[in-house]
């Protein structure tokens, strides 16, 4: 394939949309579009994308993903990574600890690069741990007292406690999903990529869905697909079955048979249009792409409407709890889109920013840490006792960690918070092929450096890619280079 | 145009068909016409082949940067076997059958990482090192007569276009479709003939102005399509003030006009800059007002140089203004440098930030001098006429937000008139190059297309020191003014007041007086009350009056300070006098502000005081004594700052207040310099550049595949000879955009129907269509299509400029759609469905066929309110069309033509009409039976709500319906 510049707005290429939609649909019968039996039932498409593939491909093992963030920056320490060191130095600063001082080390400044022209404040001030953790599972893995039932999954879970990003604020969200700094040329996100390389498994609804709300804009960059274009843009469904997606639901004063007779008269119309210009391939993919609206239209709502599920699993997901309410009615409706092949959901399971505390860390993310538990926990189960979790990949990332030293706004304040912590933090996967009940790489005694194993963000993406069939540097885009960082490294130890 | 029946459908499935067909042959011949070259490469000798398919695209792709023609490392080239092996100079690079004595070999796998080659990225793989083994092992053998890689400079770019000196010799034919039937490689192919004029009338509206025709322009053009009338035509169009902003959304896209973004929901300017919607209009303005290309480049790059003096130009340097970034001007520096090159030069010049250009003449240090051109630079935000002043620029503290100023205009300046550039390595400015002298700005070295110097420029004073200027003078004077008049109207109505309340004591006392003795009074004293309110309007009075001293303090203080002004920088009077007294009327205006204040205070603390008089509770006697306590504190402070005021009266400073900032009165010249280098004659990138930008927005198909990028990695064109015509004719004809378009309409290529018989040639020959012999069919672009519908429902509003509006008025607001917010967190849905622009970068527009387009043109308000606008239109007007009442039948049918004439400006075909009038029937019959409360549904807000008359519900349903009618979205 070509490498030359071809910078469609960083979008597709006319070809490759017709194959994508558009040849050999013309002559399809409106009856059964409107048929109405909703699910064309789940169908390998062909893939489209432009990478070769190649008999090196790995057998995929996951067919979808259900990529979960947590806005903010998630304390490692007061999680899953917990260091008691820290309890024994706090007060102290790093260089009186006696150990390595890990703010001189080369890989602190090597590793990470500031936005804002200068580099955070250091504070060095340990912190001790703000809760306690016991063992769990048949590893004694440790978990967070604030997070009980996720505890007693951890059999399920496979944890990735060596992760590391370069940037110190929050444009690191936006790197979790398509590994560049922001100071450097974005990319598409990873969704972006699979919905490019993989091709969907439902035709009635969005390859990539995008699950949450948020106050901030900037969230939009999580699920953007940049160069690849809109189609493989995340698509955002509202909870709201009577209104799913944008522009995705027949206005409240047009009856339903009535909108069917336009369609049917739309179809006429450019059936005409067709015969007449029958070299057209786009007016053919239009007329195709009449159909899949419709069908889209009228699955969306279904998927949405959580009535079909039983009591015990509205339960599971703590939907009949007002705190874990909101947050347990994303994560059930992303287990029914993966139910129904959508390939990639990004679930966004708190508002922008929800888990940055740089004051008040106990209360804040002990808080936090109680809206997700019991819904993340459910979910896992869910999966497993429907026999899901095998063929679907769950990730929980977040941004990026919090310092084990304490952040201080002003000087005469006592610092109940951490700061941003690039250096080393933690992110956990489950099903969909990666090892279950499994701890990979760890931080420095005091968590700070990701040393055993570290991992940028885009070895996630690789695995992830791995784990669904792809060869991550088989994916790319004519006239886009990709660089070796953004392909990332296969995590080959923590997959089955 | 020959046309289907329409009641028989099967046919039209059996022609589909067979076109589907004849696509999968084109697919096939694709495939066969792949296997050639493969054939031909086995049938060499297979250490040849094996060289030239495996070893040589590594080295091509690793290697020849640094040992090509480019740079010889080591003095080192690998672009050739005949040169690996007969190098000298060291240890041999390859011995032909002995891979282990080659060293070559040795280095690509070497286990010392410092000798490793390639020194950067991913050594390569051990399948890739076993190939070039394996090629030395059987002899290193070569291709015959293998040629080294050419020199970058001969790249046909860098050479100044040509002239063709044999065309258009008798003027018989269009030298564009001269040159396009004498491109080499051309297929024996019948063109197409020219589209027919209703087909080619929408187009060219569309193309000119965004807009569809309307019947009447239609039906005008159809009746004479002669050659001439097409020019008139053309000329009208390029007159009306619709193809500013039809055109300038085209170039908004190549220069990535954004509005201000960062942090909206803080509200948190970063990136870009509130009232950038000035260089927005500027764009429309230059365009309909023809200004030469090279003009707009040199004023988006350097407008404050130039025209420093001309507020409605400088907003020209929005073009750097929107690279602004808060956090990190080094990122701002990075995108200047990028978009600068890739806009208007095609020259990946950003790929040279970290190392030298891997395929262009262009080094690292070539990057931070083009970098060093920008490097001085800063926003400025002007006071506007007419407009609050919105204050000097507002430099980043950390951590501190900023929210839009809806004011003024911003612009760029150079602040920092001695900036250094210091290079540094891998992207990353942490990382500078020590001991290494600053560069200077200067263009790529390898490029001596032409003169390059740099001259300092003065700056006009009322541009340094914009207070200066009349407008300034003026509106400040007209606020001091009516301040002053205003203050002057309080004093006398608060004597009206005092007057009236002694005429009220006066008539309390003579009351009190005569009834004392008859009758004793009961309540509150009538002249106690009386007293306390000619007191308070005594204090009053004499709040106003200390208010206008300090009114007049202001106004003369102003005029002082003008004074000073003009005797500072106009020579008009002594300065030091002067400035002397705008110092002390500053001093005098903050004494009397002062006085004012005390005085404000001493009212305040006679209120508390009278409260404590009538407090009739313990709890209002504590409140009141409480208030009497922070009164006379307050009071205390405000006598204390006048007595301070006051004694700064005799101050002798010579410093008073400016009108405005003030600025460096010489800018360094550098972009200047720059931008005269970019449209100088001699510069072969620019104009070929921009006609090819032109070109692509005619055609939907470029020249030069990659607008973008015309370096050595860029597309070669596919009509060279054209592109250079095309520039060389802007050129010449003061770079005329208008005269262009005029050009390349004229055409025949330009002018070629869309629709291609069955079977022709060319659909085999040629189906890209690269040597137009059709014409391709394009979607509308995002705001064509929300324009359009607008357009169709004749409710567009086409008034020129203005601030952004913002995208939660969509579907309410009838402005074109360049009008509407748009920046890097968030775009407009509606547009975003149809591929809007990326602001980040979109050289080219993609064209996509979603099925969120379809939801969008049934679902979206929009549709929804002006396609029932619509149908609403022309029924009412059918009301008084007597042939029309005479049958419902005719009422339909002109309703169909009617709409089909308003939203796709053509007449229905018959088949198309029967289809139509079978709906309106059908439709109709469906909602005569429904009862009429089900007709009536929730409406949507901002939607009128779907009509519950059967007949004008159908007619509803098929208005709307047309937007999705493909020959809506497609032009022709």
């Amino acid at each position: 394939m070509s490498n030359q510049g071809n910078p469609f707005c960083g979008r597709t290429n006319r070809r490759q949309h017709l194959i994508d939609l558009g040849l050999g649909f013309g002559g399809l019968a409106l009856g059964s579009m409107l048929a109405q039996d909703g699910w064309a039932g789940s169908r390998q498409a062909p893939s489209t994308a432009w990478h070769s593939r190649q008999a090196t491909a790995p057998r995929a093992k996951a067919k979808n993903v259900i990529w979960i963030f947590l806005s903010g920056g998630v304390s490692h320490l007061e999680t899953f990574d917990p260091k008691p060191l820290l309890n024994q130095f706090a007060g102290k600063t790093f260089e009186e600890t006696g150990l390595p001082n890990p703010q001189k080390l080369p890989i602190y400044l090597e590793r990470s690069r500031s936005v804002v022209g200068m580099d955070r404040e250091v504070v060095s001030t340990i912190m001790p741990l703000q809760v306690d953790f016991q063992q769990y599972g048949q590893n004694g893995t440790w978990v967070s007292n604030w997070l009980p039932n996720l505890a007693q999954v951890v059999d399920d879970l496979c944890i990735v406690r060596s992760m590391y990003t370069t940037d110190n604020d929050h444009n690191a969200e936006f790197q979790f999903q398509n590994g560049r700094h922001s100071l450097d040329e974005q990319q598409p996100c990873i969704g972006s990529w699979i919905s490019y390389g993989l091709g969907s498994l439902n035709e009635n609804l969005p390859q990539f869905v995008f699950l949450g709300k948020y106050s901030d804009n900037r969230v939009k960059r999580n699920f953007d697909a940049n160069y690849l274009g809109p189609q493989h843009a995340g698509v955002e469904l509202s909870l709201d079955p009577n209104n799913p997606l944008p522009f995705g639901r027949r206005a409240t004063d047009v009856l339903e048979e009535e909108q069917r007779a336009q369609f049917e008269l739309i179809h006429r119309w450019n059936q005409l249009a067709a015969a007449e210009h029958p070299d057209d391939e786009q007016l053919r993919a239009r007329i195709r792409a009449y159909e899949l609206a419709f069908r889209m239209q009228m699955s969306a709502p279904e998927v949405l409407g959580l009535q079909e599920e039983s009591a015990e699993t509205l339960s599971l997901y703590g939907l009949d709890d007002p705190t874990t309410e909101l947050y347990g009615r994303r994560l059930l409706t992303a287990r029914r889109l993966a139910e129904r092949g959508v390939r990639y959901t990004l679930v966004y399971l708190s508002d922008y920013g929800e888990w940055d505390s740089h004051s008040n860390i106990k209360e804040l993310h002990a808080k936090c840490c109680g809206r997700v538990d019991k819904p993340l926990a459910g979910l896992i189960r869910d999966l497993k006792q429907r026999g899901m979790l095998d063929e679907t990949l769950v990730v929980c990332a977040t941004e990026f960690g919090r310092t084990p030293a304490l952040e201080k706004t002003s000087l005469n304040q006592a610092g109940t918070g951490r700061d941003h912590h690039p250096h080393g933090f933690t992110i956990w996967m489950a099903g969909g092929g990666v090892k279950p009940g499994y701890v990979h790489g760890s931080t420095d005694e005091l968590g700070f450096h990701a040393i055993e194993h570290p991992h940028y963000v885009t070895d996630i993406h690789a695995t992830t890619l791995h784990l669904l069939g792809q060869v991550p540097s088989q994916l790319n885009y004519p006239g886009r280079k990709r660089l070796e960082i953004d392909y990332g490294n296969v995590i080959h130890d923590i997959i089955t | 145009m020959p046309r289907f029946p329409a009641d028989d459908e099967r046919i039209a499935a059996i022609h589909v068909a067979i076109r589907w067909i004849c696509t999968r042959w084109v697919f096939l011949g694709f495939v066969v016409g792949f296997a050639g070259p493969n054939k031909l490469a086995n049938s060499q000798e297979p250490s040849v082949d094996h060289y030239v398919t495996k070893v040589k695209p590594i080295l091509q792709d690793r290697c020849y940067a640094c040992h090509g023609a480019l740079k010889q490392e080591a003095d080192l080239r690998v672009d050739t076997v005949t040169a690996m092996l007969d190098d000298q100079s060291r240890a041999p690079v390859i011995v032909a059958g002995k891979p282990a004595d080659s060293d070559l070999l040795n280095r690509i796998q070497h286990e010392d990482t410092s000798l490793r080659m390639p020194p950067e990225g991913r050594p390569l793989s051990a399948e890739e090192i076993e190939w070039v083994r394996e090629w030395i092992q059987a002899g290193a053998a070569a291709p015959e007569s293998e040629q080294p890689q050419a020199d970058p400079l001969s790249h046909w770019a860098f050479q100044a276009p040509q002239r063709n000196a044999e065309l258009n010799r008798d003027g018989a034919i269009h030298p564009i479709d001269e040159l396009l039937a004498a491109a080499s490689e051309r297929p024996d192919l019948d063109a197409l003939p020219r589209a027919d004029a209703v087909t080619l009338v929408r187009r060219v509206y569309l193309d000119l102005l965004g807009l569809p025709p309307t019947e009447a322009e239609v039906k005008a053009f159809q009746a004479n399509d002669s050659p001439e009338t097409y020019v008139a035509l053309i000329d009208q169009l390029l007159d009306r003030p619709e193809y500013g902003q039809r055109w300038a959304r085209h170039w908004m896209d190549v220069w990535r006009y954004s509005d201000w973004y960062g942090r909206r929901s803080v509200p948190d300017v970063m990136n870009s800059y509130p009232q950038i919607w000035r260089w927005r209009d500027w764009i429309v303005r230059s365009l309909n007002d023809d200004k030469g290309y090279d003009q707009m480049v040199r004023e988006m790059l350097a407008a404050d140089e130039l025209t420093p003096t001309d507020p409605n130009n400088v907003v020209a340097t929005g073009f750097l203004v929107r690279n602004w970034y808060k956090w990190n001007y080094e990122t701002w520096m990075k995108d200047n440098v990028e978009h600068t090159a890739r806009a208007f030069l095609g020259l990946s010049m950003h790929c040279a930030h970290c190392h030298d250009h891997k395929y262009d003449p262009i080094t690292h240090e070539d990057y931070f001098r083009f970098r060093a051109f920008f490097e001085p630079l800063e926003l400025r935000h002007d006071r506007v006429a007419g407009e609050p002043d919105p204050g000097p620029f507002q430099k980043y503290v950390y951590a501190q937000s900023y929210g839009p100023i809806a004011s003024g205009a911003i612009r760029v300046f150079d602040e920092k008139l001695d900036a250094s550039t210091y290079m540094y390595t891998g992207g990353d400015a942490r990382n500078r190059i020590p001991n290494r002298d600053p560069i200077a700005p200067q263009p790529p070295t390898a490029f001596k297309w032409s003169e390059f110097n740099i001259t300092t420029t003065t700056l006009p004073i009322e541009s340094v020191y914009p207070g200066l200027q009349a407008f300034v003078r003026e509106e400040e004077t007209k606020m001091v003014e009516t301040k002053r008049a205003a203050a002057e109207q309080r004093v006398n109505e608060s004597r009206t007041t005092v007057e009236s309340a002694e005429q009220e004591l006066g008539r309390a006392r003579h009351d009190a007086a005569t009834t004392a003795a008859t009758s004793p009074h009961e309540g509150p004293d009538p002249v106690l009350a009386s007293e306390l309110q000619l007191e308070s309007a005594r204090a009053k009075h004499e709040a106003a009056e200390t208010a206008y001293r300090v009114a007049q303090a202001a106004a003369e203080s102003l005029a002082a300070r003008i004074a000073a002004d003009d005797a500072r920088f106009r020579v008009q009077g002594n300065p030091e006098s002067l400035a002397k007294h705008a110092h002390r009327s500053e001093k005098k205006l903050a004494y009397q502000t002062a006085v004012h204040a005390q005085q404000v205070a001493r009212q305040q603390l006679l209120l508390a005081q009278h409260q404590r008089l009538v407090a009739a509770t313990d709890e209002a006697t504590a409140a009141a004594q409480q208030a009497i306590a922070a009164a006379q504190q307050t009071y205390d402070a405000a006598a204390a700052a006048t007595a301070s005021a006051q004694s700064a009266l005799v101050s002798q400073g010579t410093d008073y207040s400016p009108l405005s900032p003030s600025y460096p009165n010489t800018s360094t010249g550098r972009r200047s310099a720059l931008a005269n280098w970019i449209v100088d004659r001699g510069n072969p990138l620019t104009a070929r550049v921009a006609v090819n930008h032109i070109w692509l927005r005619h055609f939907g198909q470029a020249l030069v595949d990659t607008p973008d990028n015309f370096g050595l990695q860029g597309k070669t064109p596919l009509h060279p000879q054209l592109l250079d015509y095309l520039a060389i004719e802007l050129m010449d004809n003061a770079w005329s955009m208008k005269h262009l378009h005029r050009v390349i309409m004229t055409s025949a290529a330009y002018q070629r129907s869309s629709q291609v018989p069955p079977l022709h040639a060319g659909l085999t020959q040629d189906p890209e269509n690269v040597h137009y012999w059709r014409r391709r069919s394009l979607r509308m672009e995002a705001e064509v299509v929300r324009d359009s519908v607008l357009a169709s429902a004749g409710m567009i509003d086409l008034q020129q400029g203005g601030a952004d509006i913002e995208v939660a008025k969509w579907h309410e607001s009838p402005r074109r759609s360049l009008y509407f917010t748009i920046h890097g967190e968030g775009d407009m849905t509606f547009l975003n469905t149809f591929d809007g622009p990326n602001v980040g970068e979109c050289y080219r527009r993609t064209s996509t066929v979603l099925p969120q387009q379809a939801l969008a043109l049934t679902n979206s308000e929009l549709v929804l309110k002006y396609g029932r606008e619509l149908a609403r239109q022309i029924s009412s007007k059918l009301e008084s069309d007597e042939t029309a009442q005479q049958s419902s039948l005719v009422a339909n049918q002109r309703f169909v033509q009617a709409a089909f004439w308003r939203v796709l400006s053509r007449e229905p075909s018959a088949a198309e009409l029967e289809i139509s009038l079978d709906f309106l029937r059908v439709q109709t019959e469906r909602f005569a039976q429904v009862p009429e409360s089900e007709l009536v549904g929730t409406a949507t807000a901002g939607v009128p709500p779907a009509a519950t008359s059967p007949t004008l519900r159908a007619r509803e349903n098929l208005a709307t319906s047309l937007f999705s009618h493909n020959d809506f979205l497609t032009i022709r």
